[in-house]
């Protein structure tokens, strides 16, 4: 576990270690790594791909989408906050190390591991494209993976708490998936009234 | 907390906002959209998206020192007064964030239907007297009437049924 943790810290150090050279890269990891950015274009090309459709069945895929990408964060939530409370108290690299750590953007008052920004960029991305695979899907991975690379780059996580994350927000979205499918015809159910309301 | 939260919600409402028309072009819904042609659509729709973000993060909310997250509680102990030192930065709570974004979402929602159906109440729809089978429902069918003029029609057959 030791040399893990270790691992885990070079990793950090190096990453972190490339802040503060080049002011332009600074800014653009501090905007992909902040606590909203990301999450809420994610947020928003659900909104937009809810309306957007140029067929039935596309329309179709397409919210159904939004209800898998919707559950997984959901779940991915409710995981990320039960670890924060029963898991590990890690301190936040730049607590640990305050004299080392290059911190480009304000200090968190809660725990370091596991990363919830990892986890609910990842939950959209993998909820979106287990319904609806093509370049939106692959976008959204890649904004994702920016997020994590950003989170350690302007340093509030170490890569363990990133790939926790990482692995939280999958898993969320796997289940939710086949929540969704279990609790069939709930989710066409509700597209059916939101229908109804000409909101679907 | 009135700061952080007005702000956020503000930014979430314009890029919605814009969200939503750039959908509506996209997809064609002639009863969602302002603009009689798609091009503005876009174009309205993204200088909303771009308008909204780069208000909040270059303009609006310059980053805290210590990021304090203020919960729902936060709010009915101290009300919309800054309840933390004033060198003490806030920003919003899990929850406080989900709950503005759904709310400036709904709100979002909520213009883009009353504008619409405003400037577009002389959009012709195909039939008012009646849901035939062919008649498209939900969203297709805002691509031939405004949002108005579809509950209308839904009141309408439910009068003719009494």
């Amino acid at each position: 576990m030791d040399a893990i943790i270790s691992a885990d810290e070079t990793l950090f150090f190096w990453i972190n270690g490339l802040a503060l050279k080049v002011p332009t890269l600074d800014w653009l990891m501090e905007l992909l790594g902040d606590d909203y950015f990301i999450v809420a274009i994610m947020a928003l090309i659900l909104l937009g791909l809810w309306f957007s459709f140029r067929s039935a069945a596309r329309r179709e895929i397409n919210q159904r989408a939004v209800l898998c990408a919707v559950a997984a964060v959901g779940l991915a939530a409710i995981i990320i906050h039960l670890l924060m409370v029963y898991g590990p108290d890690r301190l936040r690299p730049y607590d640990a190390y305050p004299d080392l750590v290059n911190l480009l953007t304000y200090k968190r008052i809660d725990p370091s591991f596991p990363s919830e920004s990892a986890a609910v960029s990842f939950a959209f991305a993998t909820g979106v494209s287990l319904t609806k695979r093509g370049r939106l899907a692959a976008a959204m991975f890649l904004m994702a993976v920016l997020v994590c690379f950003a989170r350690v780059y302007i340093g509030v996580h170490y890569p363990l708490d990133i790939l926790a994350g990482v692995a939280i927000g999958i898993l969320a979205s796997l289940a939710a998936f086949g929540i969704l499918r279990l609790i069939e015809p709930l989710p066409i159910r509700f597209i059916g009234f939101m229908r109804k309301l000409y909101l679907a | 907390m009135l700061k952080i939260g007005l702000e956020y919600f503000l930014f979430i409402f314009l890029a919605s906002l814009g969200v939503l028309q750039i959908a509506a072009s996209y997809s064609k819904l002639r009863g969602l959209s302002f603009f009689s042609r798609t091009t503005w659509g876009y174009i309205f729709g993204s200088l909303a998206i771009v308008g909204g973000f780069s208000w909040f993060y270059i303009v609006g909310n310059p980053h805290p020192d210590v990021g304090y997250a203020v919960t729902a509680s936060d709010i009915l102990r101290y009300g919309w007064s800054n309840p933390m030192p004033p060198d003490i930065g806030l920003i919003l709570g899990d929850g406080e964030s989900v709950g503005f974004f759904l709310l400036a979402v709904g709100c979002a929602i909520l213009t883009t239907i009353a504008i619409s159906s405003i400037v577009k109440f002389r959009i012709s729809p195909r039939s008012t007297d009646g849901v035939n089978e062919e008649d498209p429902k939900g969203l297709e069918a805002l691509r031939e009437m405004t949002f108005f003029q579809a509950i209308t029609r839904i009141l309408r057959n439910g009068k003719g049924k009494e």
